[in-house]
C-alpha cells in the first residue's frame, strides 16, 4: 500500500468506498443469502474442498493403541470418538499430513448398481453418497491409492475423502477392499457396525449381513480394528468377528477377543442412573463454544479459557475440541500470563495435530520463550521450521533460533 | 486518555474473537464457516459487482471468492481486520475469473458490451443493486478498465506497483488508467453536482 499522503479526492473515494462495500443495498438480502447457500452446499459437496469435513483423522497412523481417555470418550461419545479415535497417539514430533484434496470415483459397474437410487455411472462419488449393489457389482476407486469392490447386494456410504482419511461405512453386504496408500498417504478408515477398522496398505475383506454382526478377514499387510471395548491389530492370514452383543472373537477359534485387547479396559462408568442425571445437565459443545466467545467479545478471557476447558473436559471427541486447545493455549499465554498451562493446551493438540499445527508449535514456541526454557524453545523452533519452512514466521524464528544458538 | 486504549482493547478483543472464529472455520466446523460467510457475502458480493461491472457472471466471481476466502482460514492471523484480509483474497480470485471470462467471451461479445457499457442506466444498476450510491453510480459510466484500477487504487489502498502486478499490466498502462479514470470520474461528478466523501447521495451546494 502506498504510504504517501493522500488526497482528499482519494480520501473520499474510500470513504464512500467502504460505505457501498458495508452497507447492504435493498433488495440484495435474499440473493445473498442464497449465495451463502451455495458456496456452503458447494465447499460440502466438490471434492476439492473435501478436506474441510474432518481433519482429526488426518494425524499419522498411531503405532500405539487407544488410551484409557479415548476409551472414556468411546463410552461417552460412541461412534463418533470411534472414528475420531484412530488419528490416536501419534508422536507430537511426527510430522502432520496435508489434507490435499482426493476423490472418490466409481471405477467399475457391472449389473445392478445404485448410487443414492439412482443407476451408477462411471465418475465422481460425493460425500455422503450411497452406493448399493443388487444382481451386479462395483468397485470404486478412493485416491491416491485405494480400490474397494463390492459384491452382490452390498451397500457403502462414502463418509469422508481426503488424503488424509479416506472413510466409508459397510452397511450390508461383502467388500473387498484393497489399500495401497502408504503411511504419509493417509488411512483409509472403515466402519462396519460397532466394528472400525483403518489401513495403510493391506488388503481385507469385510463382510456384514442384513443387522448382522460383521466380520473382517485379512489377506495382506495389516490393519488396525478396534471397538468401544478393544482395540488390536490383525495381520494377514488373520480375522475376527463380533457376535451379535458386540463380543469379538478370532475367526477359527473360540476364544473371546478380550483376552487379546491391547488396551486396558476403560474406567468403570458410574450408576446408571448418575450418568443419566449429569448428561441431561451437561451443557453441549456447540453452547460452551458460545460462551467463550461471549466471553472473549468482553474480554473475560479467564471465563473464556474456563469455557474452552469444559468443552474439552466434557467433549473431548467433538470436533470442535482440537480449536478449543488452540484457544485454551493462546488465552493462557496471552491473556492470563499462564504460560505453563498454555504448552499443555498446545501439546495437547499436537499429539493429535491437525490443520492448526502450525499455530500449535508456533505457539509451543512462544510458551517455551516465556517460560525461560531456552533448549526446549531451540528444538521446538527446529521442529517448527522443518514442519512449516514456508510458514509466513518462518523467517522471524529462524532469526530467533539463530540468536539462541549463538554462544 | 482512556479512549485509545480502551478501543486498542477492543479491536484486539474483536481480532481474537475472528481469530478464534477463522480457526474453527479451519477445522470444518460448519456453524462458524456459515456466520464467516454470512458476514462477508455482501461485501465480497458488492466487490465483484465493482470489479467485474455489467458481466453477469460477477455472482459467480463472487461465489468462487467466497469459498476461496473460507478455504482459505487457516492463514487468518488477524493482523488486520477480517473484512480487510478476505477483500484481498477476493480481489485476487474475482480478477482471475474476470479474465477467464473475457478471454472465454473473445472479442466480438467484448465489443458488445463495451457499446452497451456507454448505455449508463442498466448497468449502474447492475452495478450498485439498486444505484443507492453515488460513487458506484458515477463509477458505472466508466469504461470498465479504469473503473477497475480505480476502485483498486482509490477504493481497496493497493498500490500501483500492486496494481500492475494485480492486472498483469505494465506501470505506465495502470497509471494512465488512473489518470483518465480519475479525471472522468471528477468530470462526471462535477456534471451532476454532486461530491464524494458524503458517504450518501448529497448533491454539492450551489
Amino acid at each position: 500500500m502506498s504510504a504517501r499522503k493522500r488526497s482528499a479526492f482519494e480520501r473520499s473515494f474510500a470513504s464512500d468506498f467502504q460505505h457501498y462495500l458495508e452497507n447492504a443495498q435493498p433488495h440484495e438480502q435474499a440473493r445473498l443469502d442464497r449465495l451463502v447457500d451455495a458456496v456452503l452446499a458447494d465447499i460440502d459437496e466438490q471434492d476439492e474442498f473435501d478436506e474441510f469435513d474432518t481433519f482429526e483423522s488426518a494425524a499419522p497412523a498411531p503405532r500405539r493403541g487407544l488410551g484409557p481417555w479415548l476409551a472414556l470418550v468411546a463410552v461417552l461419545l460412541g461412534a463418533i470418538a470411534l472414528a475420531a479415535s484412530w488419528s490416536g497417539r501419534g508422536s507430537s514430533r511426527a510430522t502432520p499430513l496435508a489434507l490435499a484434496p482426493t476423490r472418490v470415483e466409481m471405477s467399475r459397474v457391472a449389473g445392478e448398481v445404485w448410487v443414492n437410487g439412482q443407476a451408477a455411472q462411471l465418475g465422481a462419488v460425493a460425500l455422503g453418497a450411497h452406493v448399493q449393489t443388487g444382481n451386479g457389482s462395483a468397485c470404486l476407486l478412493a485416491q491416491p491409492a485405494g480400490e474397494l469392490c463390492l459384491d452382490e447386494h452390498a451397500e457403502l456410504e462414502l463418509l469422508e475423502a481426503h488424503t488424509g482419511t479416506r472413510s466409508f461405512r459397510l452397511h450390508r453386504g461383502r467388500v473387498e477392499v484393497e489399500d495401497g496408500a502408504s503411511a504419509d498417504q493417509g488411512s483409509m478408515l472403515i466402519h462396519v457396525g460397532a466394528l472400525a477398522i483403518a489401513s495403510n496398505g493391506a488388503r481385507f475383506t469385510l463382510h456384514r449381513l442384513v443387522e448382522g454382526a460383521p466380520s473382517i478377514e485379512v489377506v495382506e499387510g495389516e490393519v488396525r480394528v478396534w471397538t468401544s471395548s478393544f482395540d488390536t491389530r490383525l495381520s494377514a492370514g488373520h480375522g475376527l468377528r463380533l457376535d451379535g452383543s458386540s463380543s469379538a472373537y478370532l475367526l477359527g477359534d473360540t476364544a473371546q477377543l478380550d483376552a487379546i485387547a491391547v488396551d486396558p479396559p476403560p474406567p468403570p462408568a458410574p450408576p446408571r442412573s448418575t450418568r443419566r442425571q449429569t448428561n441431561e445437565a451437561l451443557p453441549s459443545a456447540r453452547a460452551l463454544l458460545e460462551q467463550a466467545r461471549s466471553a472473549m467479545k468482553s474480554q473475560d478471557w479467564a471465563e473464556a479459557a474456563r469455557a474452552y476447558e469444559r468443552l474439552l473436559e466434557l467433549h473431548p471427541g467433538d470436533p470442535l475440541a482440537p480449536a478449543a486447545k488452540i484457544a485454551v493455549g493462546d488465552l493462557k499465554l496471552d491473556h492470563l500470563d499462564d504460560p505453563r498451562e498454555a504448552l499443555r493446551a498446545y501439546e495437547s493438540y499436537l499429539r493429535q495435530p491437525g490443520a492448526l499445527s502450525a499455530e500449535a508449535r508456533h505457539g509451543t514456541i512462544r510458551a517455551l520463550r516465556a517460560l525461560g526454557r531456552r533448549e526446549a524453545e531451540t528444538r521446538a523452533l527446529e521442529e517448527f521450521l522443518s514442519a512449516h519452512p514456508d510458514n509466513i514466521d518462518a523467517a522471524q524464528l529462524r532469526a530467533r533460533l539463530d540468536e539462541l544458538r549463538a554462544p | 486518555m482512556n479512549f485509545q486504549p480502551k478501543a486498542a482493547a477492543t479491536v484486539e478483543a474483536v481480532a481474537s474473537a475472528d481469530l478464534q472464529m477463522m480457526r474453527f472455520v479451519a477445522e470444518g466446523d460448519e456453524r462458524a464457516r456459515r456466520m464467516v460467510a454470512k458476514r462477508l457475502v455482501g461485501r465480497v458480493a458488492r466487490l465483484a459487482r465493482a470489479l467485474m461491472p455489467g458481466h453477469p457472471d460477477a455472482e459467480d466471481a463472487a461465489q468462487l471468492a467466497l469459498m476461496e476466502v473460507l478455504r482459505s482460514a487457516p492463514s487468518y492471523r488477524a493482523e488486520g481486520s477480517l473484512e480487510r484480509w478476505a477483500d484481498r483474497i477476493a480481489v485476487r480470485v474475482i480478477l482471475r475469473h474476470a479474465k477467464r471470462e473475457r478471454e472465454r467471451r473473445g472479442r466480438l461479445e467484448r465489443a458488445l458490451r463495451e457499446r452497451l457499457a456507454s448505455s449508463t442506466s442498466i448497468r449502474s444498476d447492475e452495478l450498485s443493486g439498486t444505484a443507492s450510491s453515488t460513487l458506484m453510480r458515477l463509477l458505472a459510466r466508466l469504461p470498465e478498465p479504469r473503473q477497475q484500477a480505480l476502485v483498486l487504487k482509490y477504493g481497496l489502498g493497493y498500490s500501483v506497483r500492486e496494481l500492475a502486478q494485480l492486472l498483469e499490466l505494465p506501470l505506465g498502462t495502470v497509471k494512465d488508467r488512473l489518470m483518465a479514470g480519475k479525471k472522468e470520474l471528477r468530470q462526471l461528478l462535477h456534471e451532476e453536482g454532486y461530491e464524494l466523501g458524503r458517504t450518501g447521495d448529497r448533491r454539492r451546494q450551489s
